[in-house]
């Protein structure tokens, strides 16, 4: 089969809404982010704002994200919403746990327990975001929603690659998002990788396709592996030399690195990109905008072009996965 | 059929693991398919007060300490649980040494549609009680769906593996097995072990119920006074491998993957969409390539719901034309296990194949002439069976439709 590529992306982020804000927030020095001390946010976030009245009166902050930053893609690409075989592959943590809470609590409260608004149960299933997106995009391909927490955009990156493989589609919207709000804090707060440090929200996604002629990367592998009690850097080493392996390029060739939250040995000399230390954690969109800065940075780095760059996240305790990219530099 | 597959090319079931109300692991699963047994009963997992009716269809009898060896149980939600005890199950069931798997790469894929949402109503139900703070903080590491998957991992230690887990709802465990399929043939894996996995929880079971999609009594699929679902919990996994691998290692095969489909409505967020599932179901029969005419039996998502059934039924219609074969409703036995229901509805399937039965549809009085199917009403029935298609359809419009087949022995 043919190495799938990405030709376009998008995101949303506390740099703000749309890739041109992303690039602009990433390449300043420092500050360009919204939030308090401990958490980032998307700035002026208003979802009917955002995406105008129609169909968002229920909606919640997850798939207002999700929408925005697959909005964003399309604009961007249309082509990508044509034909009958576009999928979309969404990575999460465990959907928006705001509104599945929200919507129980809304139950014990009521007089009785079924006094609840109706508009409001899809929110609480995982598939709500990408089953939106495809109804305003009309996305009739697969519609796929992957619950990986922090590794959960690099495995709906590779899971984009089987469906082309299989030639299940022709081309795949994928990404990651996650939102911030009190139930995600509070899980992140109680979680060992969310204790400390600051928590961020957003997302990217990207246009996937075999049809190499905007490519603007080649997704030479892409690797996921269980820790399943192993040690989590042993892990890594493992992951990273397998997705080197099967992309047929030495350690030593590598130009960048975006190492997420994990530990990524093998690359001395390569550049780190670490768009986290501005965004804060953001969770299912982590690898989805480390993936997005990759590129950001590609595309303003004289020479980056035929460059390796690898993406590196964890799900702490549970997974590892990284991503092996050839950079094309600008279209 | 498939004549241009090579055996490297051809997927195969040799491993079934079952946590159902009818019935824990698979020959006790396929006991109570065969005798039409109802997991229906009053729900214990939640205070039901205040709800006029309210039966679900729970697992009883089962004991994870009995089944888990490595993963302390306190540290997995309910649905993960039932993911972990069976996957150890149908890895047992295939007769597969866990140290020849660790030595080998694979795919672990769970689907579900809840996750642990039995957990997060746990929280919310100790804030309203105890007011804010009291919280029990073990929770959280638990909550994450990607714990299904990467529990599995975890409890037969296996290091080698790519644990996802899909969130597609009610039609995640189709995605899962579906994807294991797709890993295999590419040659990226050499076993995957697939399936889906949910509990029951309030907050699902409130959200049919304000719909007005839960049956007071009995679901009864496809009848004419068929009054909604029964929210239900579980899991089946199962363990695949290429026809090489089994046939090299002696293994017993239950079935065949042919194939599937996977597409979205994009058209409701709940409604599920006739031309859409009909697309779906071609979709999965081009896949296998095979022709309607030689699908013996439909195992369909029939949920039970006015709208589910009389749409469904019409797809198949469309793809089908007059003479679809027999359709039957696991869901009349199981309720509805959400992201479980397709995984477990496949293993039927299987099992339904290598004992040669169709399993009933159950509660059954008077067919819906708006369905016109032959649902298999109340006893099952010995046949033949070469080729069954399995539905599942899913909020959001996410349909997949899997094809499996007898393995020629």
């Amino acid at each position: 089969m043919s190495t799938p590529v990405i030709t376009a992306w998008s995101a949303v982020s506390a740099f703000g809404i749309g890739r041109a804000a992303f690039d602009t927030g990433l390449a300043a020095p420092v500050g360009g982010v919204a939030g308090n001390a401990d958490t980032r946010e998307v700035p002026g976030f208003d979802i009917r704002d955002v995406l105008g009245p129609r169909g968002t009166r229920s909606m919640d902050r997850l798939t207002g994200l999700t929408l925005a930053a697959v909005a964003e893609l399309v604009g961007e690409h249309a082509a990508v919403a044509e034909g009958t075989d576009t999928a979309l592959v969404l990575g999460t943590t465990t959907g928006s746990a705001q509104s599945a809470m929200a919507f129980t609590r809304s139950s014990l409260e009521a007089e009785r327990p079924f006094y609840v608004d109706p508009a409001v149960v899809p929110n609480g299933v995982m598939n709500r975001a990408a089953g939106q997106a495809a109804i305003r995009h009309r996305l009739i391909g697969p519609n796929t929603t992957i619950a990986g927490g922090r590794v959960a955009a690099l495995q709906a990156l590779q899971y984009a690659g089987r469906l082309l493989g299989a030639g299940r589609a022709g081309t795949v919207l994928a990404g990651g998002v996650e939102e911030l709000t009190p139930a995600r804090l509070w899980l992140e707060r109680n979680s060992a990788q969310g204790r400390h440090g600051v928590i961020g929200e957003g997302g990217a996604f990207f246009a996937v396709t075999t049809d190499a002629r905007h490519a603007l990367a080649d997704v030479l592998a892409v690797r996921s592996l269980a820790l399943a009690g192993d040690d989590q850097e042993k892990a890594m080493r493992r992951c990273v030399t397998a997705a080197l392996a099967r992309a047929g390029v030495p350690a030593a060739e590598v130009w960048a690195v975006a190492p997420g939250n994990s530990t990524v040995e093998l690359f001395d000399d390569a550049v780190v990109i670490a768009p986290e230390d501005r965004l804060g954690e953001t969770g299912a969109a982590s690898g989805a905008l480390q993936l997005a800065a990759v590129l950001s940075t590609a595309a303003r780095t004289p020479g980056a072009a035929g460059r390796i760059a690898v993406i590196a996240s964890v799900e702490h305790g549970a997974v590892v996965a990284c991503a092996v990219l050839r950079l094309r530099g600008r279209s | 059929m498939t004549p241009y597959r090579t055996t490297d090319d051809r997927v195969v079931l040799t491993g079934l693991g079952v946590v159902s109300n009818i019935g824990i692991g698979a020959s006790e699963f396929a006991e109570g398919l065969r005798a039409g047994r109802s997991g229906a009963a009053p729900i214990t997992t939640f205070d039901t007060t205040g709800f006029a009716h309210a039966n679900g269809c729970e697992v009883t009898g089962f004991d994870p300490e009995a089944v888990l060896t490595r993963v302390p149980v306190d540290d997995l939600g309910p649905a993960t649980r039932f993911a972990v005890a069976a996957a150890r199950m149908a890895v047992e069931d295939a007769g597969l040494d866990e140290e020849l798997l660790r030595g080998r790469r694979g795919l672990v894929s769970v689907g579900t549609t809840d996750g642990e949402s039995q957990d997060l109503d746990r929280l919310v139900e100790t804030d309203v009680r105890l007011g804010a703070g009291h919280r029990d903080t073990r929770l959280a590491e638990r909550i994450p769906a990607g714990r299904l998957s990467s529990s599995v991992a975890a409890e037969l230690g296996l290091t080698n593996v790519e644990p996802v887990t899909i969130g597609t709802a009610c039609a995640a465990g189709n995605y899962a097995i579906g994807h294991g399929y797709d890993a295999l043939r590419a040659g990226e894996v050499e076993f995957a072990i697939c399936g889906g996995a949910d509990a029951v929880c309030r907050k699902t079971f409130t959200g049919f119920y304000r719909l007005g999609t839960i049956a007071p009594d009995h679901c009864r699929p496809f009848d004419r006074n068929r009054r909604g679902i029964l929210t239900g919990e579980g899991s089946g996994m199962v363990v695949m491998e290429t026809l090489t691998s089994a046939l090299d290692r002696g293994a017993p095969i239950y079935a065949e993957v042919l194939g599937y489909g996977l597409n979205c409505d994009a058209h409701h967020p709940v409604a599920p969409d006739r031309a859409s599932v009909a697309r779906c179901i071609r979709l999965a029969l081009d896949d296998a390539g095979v022709a309607p005419a030689e699908v013996d039996l439909i195992s369909a998502h029939g949920t039970g719901t006015k709208a589910n059934d009389v749409t469904e039924a019409r797809a198949i219609h469309d793809v089908y034309g007059g003479e679809p074969p027999r359709v039957v409703s696991l869901k009349s036995m199981l309720g509805h296990t959400m992201g479980a229901a397709s995984a477990l509805a496949a293993i039927a399937c299987a099992l339904a194949i290598t004992h040669e039965f169709i399993p009933p549809t159950i509660n059954h009085v008077e067919t819906d002439p708006d369905c016109r199917i032959d649902c298999v009403p109340n006893q099952s029935v010995r046949a033949d069976l070469r080729i069954v298609q399995n539905n599942g359809l899913a909020f959001g419009g996410n349909n997949a439709v899997l094809i499996l087949g007898r393995c020629p022995r």
